[in-house]
């Protein structure tokens, strides 16, 4: 989905990395009976009307598609503007779309809209919404975020209307990754925007009109966002009266306020989960959240540039250890060998895992000639999962004779510094992200000119790899391609990745449809207009 | 008193600017960028720089300094880094909920903590004193954010007595509503105000009761309750003013620890937002407003005072 892939680094930048990883019996088995309860709960009966109420932490900043950057924004924006479909893997699943289809060539994508589909205010939403989205989109004065996916060759995606319902978008190079980039695309109003000088600055979006399952009802600054229901919905009328994003910003009081049946659900620790499923008082689900926890190695230290050292230090830390050292359980996330989230296209296990092995370790520094190394990890300072786990880091390479001094940094600093390709302040680095199931995003963080390339690592081989996956239409040679540099990157031992942890959501057990609304990552429930409350 | 006044507000005008300049580059001294809040992966480098043109940010320090006061002087706040709305919308939206609760744990604090000295005065070191004295100790050392969660469990999660968070219940506009929310907050602002009120008035009081002018006044045959309450207590309250004075900051500025807790949409939870945001023309607004309520609170106390004490003339 582009607006979730948008979040990716964003949301590895603002959040500290949680939660942990490994054991067979995971958290995703356990939603499955969540799941099962779910179901059994759909013989009570559906209660049509009412109200559930989601925490978010702020405000949202510009209830714009064009423009949501962060986690409160993104969840209202969901809520009022719908996707023209959402990529889920090999699935599509359609929303204002009736189908996407690709020219032979690669190079055409044409958009049908289904026919019954209305703005909030009543105006019909048509292709000219969608021509005049896509063109606005790649419009430069408007700095939208996703201007650059549009820019393809050099050139701007050509957009040309078909039909009242139909759009074909024209691209002069083909770019397999553009499927992804339309994902998730939500179509702006032309009736309301248009003549409109700066969109982002816009007074509109402050009641904003969109396509979603509920429209905007109310805003109070500070205290909640209110939606109610759109009744005229393509997919049907939402089951609830209104959805209310009500605004906490501390965790505390978020618990509270949820243990007290103020909200209705939650994200929760892995503690807190145990506690709630034992107690049964509340619903629990986990699911991937597309996120990979890691330690990065940042090469402009003297001490790292030989490859020899990173792989020693790899191979000096026990996987399932650090895991544990930070979740105390291996049951709420997998251990993860490569770079990419498990849940990524081409995604590999066939690379170095790395298991520990503090002889080798050894044996490849005495290769590397080094001895007495000291290096600095840093992290952010609140995050006690982290603190754990450097911890468990800073012994065990004491073993193979690394001596690891901590810094844990104040989240600004820590991402002032983590962005500065000249700091030198740490060696080494926890960080996370979640950057969608399109691999090609991943090069923002791997190749020399990515933006996100924190490690600073330079390889003009791969860097061209990098590139040509991504216009390579043959997917047998594509997987191949991917497959070699996730086999690389393991090889040179730039990211040491240690699990894919699971987002964890509590739920009021009055509130039902949890799984037809699809749990998924950043929004909570991809389908609000399924959740209702149960009798 | 007229040209009193206007002496403290032009000396005022050199102390806000130095304040402004103080906290301008202060606040663009923290580690961390507001483009960063912008940033999507899908940026190029020349997005992220027009953003940064955008917000204002890519002239020198000094430079944008000099615009920020220059649209201050017309009025003019700026707009929100975050949501680009005027700052001065984003705060009148913010300002009542603030007043409102400021407000009222600033007079809970006067009217009890008056009473209690009293109390605790005319019953020094007796049983009632040395009650008054241990709450006040308590309320003077402990964290309002542990104070608040203590509450929080009580009154919400084991009494389910008031409503844990926000200023309203969804859906419902009532005024009964309303001060049921504003409790726990208005409790856990006004104690620690309250005891250390109630620690001033009580040692103002002590020391006055033992005044030659008492004595005087025994002698020739006032009452000890007329003594009391038109000599002893008026004495003692004067420098309540002092410290009232310097309390109109918060009134404007919120409780950024308790809004945050109690999720109150006030000034105070829109500044941990903006702090947290890099929204700096925010920061800079809540910053200046309350540097302006300060002298303007000091003015008027020393007004004040001289309208109530005829010994003190300006």
């Amino acid at each position: 989905m582009n607006i979730k892939k948008g979040l990716v680094l964003l949301f590895a930048l603002v959040l500290v990395l949680s939660v942990g990883c490994s054991n067979k019996e995971n958290v995703s088995e356990k939603t499955k009976d969540a799941v099962k309860k779910t179901e059994e709960e759909k013989s009570e009966k559906i209660s049509e009307g009412g109200r559930i109420i989601l925490s978010v932490g702020d405000d949202p900043k510009v209830l714009h598609p064009f423009y949501a950057t962060d986690r409160s924004t993104m969840t209202i924006n969901n809520g009022l503007f719908d996707p023209l479909f959402v990529k889920d893997g090999e699935d599509i699943r359609y929303y204002l779309a009736e189908n996407v289809s690709i020219s032979d060539d690669n190079l055409i994508y044409t958009i049908k809209l289904k026919d019954n589909l209305k703005w909030h205010d009543g105006e019909n939403l048509t292709a000219d919404d969608l021509v005049f989205t896509f063109q606005k989109i790649v419009d430069e004065k408007q700095n939208a975020n996703s201007y650059q996916n549009f820019i393809i060759g050099g050139e701007p995606v050509k957009v040309e209307k078909v039909d009242n319902l139909t759009v074909k978008l024209v691209l002069n190079k083909v770019s397999v990754p553009f499927l992804s980039t339309i994902s998730g695309l939500s179509p702006i109003p032309k009736h309301i925007f248009e003549g409109e000088e700066n969109f982002e600055k816009s007074e509109k979006n402050q009641k904003p009109i969109g396509s979603g399952p509920f429209k905007i009802k109310e805003w109070k600054k500070g205290e909640s966002v209110v939606l109610e229901r759109f009744d005229d919905y393509h997919g049907g009328k939402p089951h609830l009266d209104e959805v209310v994003f009500r605004i906490i910003s501390d965790p505390n009081s978020e618990k509270v306020a949820f243990e007290n049946g103020e909200i209705s659900t939650r994200y929760i620790d892995f503690e807190t989960y145990e506690k709630y499923e034992k107690e049964g008082n509340f619903n629990v689900f986990g699911f991937d959240e597309g996120m990979l926890n890691y330690m990065a190695f940042k090469l402009n230290s003297e001490a790292l540039k030989d490859k020899k050292v990173r792989q020693a230090i790899a191979y000096g830390i026990d996987k399932e250890e650090l895991i544990n050292g930070g979740y105390n359980s291996t049951k709420y996330a997998e251990p993860a060998y490569t770079v990419l989230a498990s849940d990524t296209l081409y995604y590999t296990e066939d690379v170095e895992h790395y298991d520990y092995n503090a002889e080798k370790a050894k044996k490849l520094l005495k290769e590397a000639g080094v001895e007495n190394i000291k290096l600095t990890l840093g992290y952010i300072n609140g995050s006690k999962e982290q603190q754990n786990q450097a911890l468990v880091i800073q012994q065990r390479l004491k073993e193979i004779g690394i001596e690891i001094e901590l810094l844990p940094l104040e989240r600004g600093a820590f991402y002032q510094k983590l962005l500065d390709p000249s700091s030198t302040d740490f060696d080494l680095v926890f960080n996370g992200y979640v950057m969608g199931q399109e691999p090609d995003s991943y090069k923002l963080i791997f190749t020399k000119e990515g933006p996100y390339n924190f490690a600073q690592y330079k390889n003009v081989e791969l860097d061209k790899k990098w590139e040509e996956a991504a216009i390579e239409v043959n997917e047998e040679k594509r997987k191949t391609m991917y497959e070699e540099i996730q086999k690389e990157i393991m090889d040179d031992m730039i990211q040491y990745p240690i699990c894919y942890p699971k987002a964890l959501v509590s739920v009021d057990k009055k509130v039902g449809g949890v799984e037809e609304a699809k749990t998924v990552p950043i929004f909570m429930f991809e389908d609000l207009s399924k959740l209702y409350l149960t009798e | 008193m007229a040209r009193y006044t206007v002496r403290r507000i032009i000396q005022a005008i050199p102390i806000l600017i130095f304040i402004s300049f103080i906290s301008f580059f202060i606040i663009r001294l923290t580690p961390g960028d507001p483009v960063k809040v912008f940033i999507t992966p899908q940026m190029t480098h020349e997005q992220i720089e027009r953003t940064r043109a955008n917000l204002g940010l890519d002239k020198p320090i000094y430079v944008q300094y000099f615009y920020w006061i220059k649209n201050i002087l017309r009025g003019d706040l700026g707009y929100s880094f975050i949501n680009y709305q005027p700052v001065s919308k984003e705060i009148s939206e913010r300002f009542l909920p603030t007043i409102g609760l400021m407000g009222i744990s600033l007079l809970i604090s006067i009217i009890l903590s008056i009473l209690l000295g009293i109390a605790s005065a005319i019953h020094k070191d007796k049983f009632i004193d040395n009650l008054i004295s241990k709450i006040c100790y308590i309320g003077i050392s402990i964290p309002s954010f542990w104070f608040a969660m203590i509450l929080i469990y009580i009154f919400s999660m084991k009494l389910k007595l008031l409503p844990s968070i926000g200023m309203r219940t969804i859906g419902v506009y009532s005024i009964l509503d309303l001060m049921k929310h504003g409790i726990m907050p208005s409790i856990v602002l006004s104690y620690p105000n309250t005891a250390i009120l109630t620690r001033y008035i009580r040692a103002r009081l002590i020391d006055e009761m033992k005044e030659s002018y008492v004595k005087t006044a025994k002698s020739k045959g006032i009452s000890q309750r007329q003594i009391f309450y038109s000599h002893i207590l008026r004495n003692s309250l004067l420098p309540m003013i002092t410290i009232l004075g310097m309390n109109l900051p918060s009134l404007v500025s919120g409780a950024f620890i308790t809004e945050t807790i109690f999720g109150w949409p006030g000034m105070g939870k829109l500044g941990v937002s903006s702090i947290f945001n890099f929204d700096y023309p925010v920061i800079m607004a809540i910053t200046m407003m309350s540097s302006i309520m300060l002298v303007l609170g000091n003015l008027i106390s020393d007004i004040c005072y001289s309208l109530v004490d005829p010994r003190i003339s300006l």
